[in-house]
């Protein structure tokens, strides 16, 4: 087994945004404590991540304590059963009739909102205004609720973060969640194409066999995951868009605005850390990790691994992308990558059309979250065309 | 020789600096004794305390919410 690989508690070590930079640059997998795996290097996390007993589940993590069974904690037939109930809601045909008439309107209105604006809290007051109006419709929740919903799920959030913060409040926010989508569930308001109504049908025809507490706390994991990556994701597009010595009007070209979308998910990647456990004594490159061991993958690291891209810590869009995992691998890979990505390249779309400049004016370099990162405590002007 | 449980306690008062007062049914989780990650390195410390393997059923909330539920399901279960 090897040495312990820092002094520093596994907590503070976590509290760090970039904590895989406090490790030796020299190792890949790494003991913080016993029981207690880092991966940090881009084959080592890839290998982590599709390890076949290196496994989502575990029933004393917060969210699956907190949540109940749900497709991010389950595995194996369990967890694709819970991934077919989503399949059609992501499909590239939804996905497309999204983006013609479901997307425009919100993000012409969070645009109307931040053109012509100085703003020193862009995550907090606008970057989730578009993802919660997308989730919000594609879930079928009253579109009245969508405060509520927001108010209710950003402390939660913290349960699927590192360290996690589990407090009386996000239980309690846990169970309003669950009760309201209940609630929708049974009053059967929602479009029968929303997620709601076809998961019911999609667990009906295919005999998938999930009770409705497991359907609900399916229904409100797809909830978060879909609205507070792409709310932090959205802030790191915005800062990196502040930040660029360039014309905004060279995103104009698709291509150029996709090779930017994905550096910045390079760079910037929501998820930085995700965590796993040994199903059974196994290897990481050739690091012996013994069973029930939390191994913890850092996206973050392997995104800027020195030896799959040139200058990793610079941005520069049109490299090659190849090895980038902004939307992690294996069967838990981000289904909603692809809805994501739409939504962020109509979002910069109408800000070049709005905008003539986004300027960072303030920046103290601040970063949060190890699962919805984003930057902080920073300033940024829209400057009208 | 010490109980399994007693060596249990020594290794959650190790997580700490200051001394702490953790009675049978205090709940590790809400009463902020073991992160949620530390509360998933117990299960090694139980199963290495145990001297055999857990079986997997036992490892849930509920036996794992406090030292006396943990010496019923796992050190005193036959």
């Amino acid at each position: 087994m090897p040495a312990v690989a820092t002094r520093e508690s596994p907590a503070n070590l976590l509290s760090q945004p970039y904590w895989y930079r406090h490790l030796p640059p020299t190792a890949d997998v790494h003991q913080l404590d016993e029981g207690l795996f880092a991966v940090t290097g881009n084959a080592a996390v890839q290998e982590a991540l599709a390890h076949p007993s290196i496994v989502a589940e575990h029933p004393l993590k917060a969210s699956a304590r907190a949540f109940g069974p749900n497709v991010l904690d389950a595995d194996g037939p369990s967890h694709r059963a819970f991934r077919a109930l989503l399949a059609p809601i992501l499909s590239a045909g939804r996905i497309t009739e999204y983006k013609q008439a479901l997307m425009p309107g919100l993000i012409r209105g969070l645009v109307d909102g931040i053109a012509g604006v100085e703003t020193d809290d862009f995550y907090n007051s606008f970057a989730h205004k578009v993802p919660y109006g997308i989730v919000c419709t594609i879930l079928g929740i009253d579109a009245s609720l969508e405060d509520r919903f927001h108010g209710l799920t950003r402390p939660l959030a913290r349960l699927l973060d590192y360290p996690t913060r589990e407090t009386d409040e996000t239980h309690a926010n846990v169970a309003e969640l669950l009760r309201l989508i209940e609630e929708q569930r049974a009053a059967k308001t929602a479009d029968e194409r929303s997620l709601l109504e076809t998961i019911e049908r999609t667990r009906d025809r295919r005999g998938i066999s999930l009770t409705d507490s497991e359907v609900r706390s399916t229904a409100l994991l797809f909830f978060l995951a879909g609205t507070e990556t792409s709310s932090a994701f959205i802030t790191s597009l915005v800062y990196c868009m502040g930040r660029g010595i360039f014309s905004l009007d060279e995103l104009r070209d698709e291509q150029v605005r996709d090779d930017y979308i994905e550096e910045v998910l390079r760079l910037y990647p929501p998820v930085q850390t995700i965590v796993r456990f040994a199903g059974e004594d196994l290897t990481v490159q050739g690091v012996a990790v013994p069973r029930h061991s939390a191994v913890l993958a850092s996206i973050a690291g392997a995104n800027r691994d020195p030896r799959v891209f040139d200058h990793p810590e610079r941005f520069q869009t049109g490299r090659s992308l190849k090895g980038s995992i902004p939307f992690a691998v294996g069967a838990h890979a981000c289904p909603g990558a692809m809805l994501a990505k739409t939504e962020f390249s109509l979002l910069i779309e109408e800000i070049i059309q709005r905008c003539s400049e986004v300027v960072v004016t303030r920046d103290r370099l601040g970063m949060e979250s190890q699962s919805f990162s984003h930057p902080a405590d920073f300033s940024v002007e829209f400057r009208t065309r | 020789m010490e109980s399994k449980i007693a060596s249990l306690r020594k290794w959650i008062d190790r997580l700490h600096e200051e001394p702490l007062d953790i009675q049978d049914d205090t709940d590790l989780i809400q009463s902020g004794v073991v992160t949620s990650l530390q509360f998933v390195q117990m299960v090694i410390e139980i199963e290495r305390l145990h001297g055999e393997k857990l079986d997997p059923g036992v490892i849930n909330i509920e036996s794992m919410r406090t030292l006396k539920a943990i010496d019923a399901a796992v050190f005193q279960a036959t």
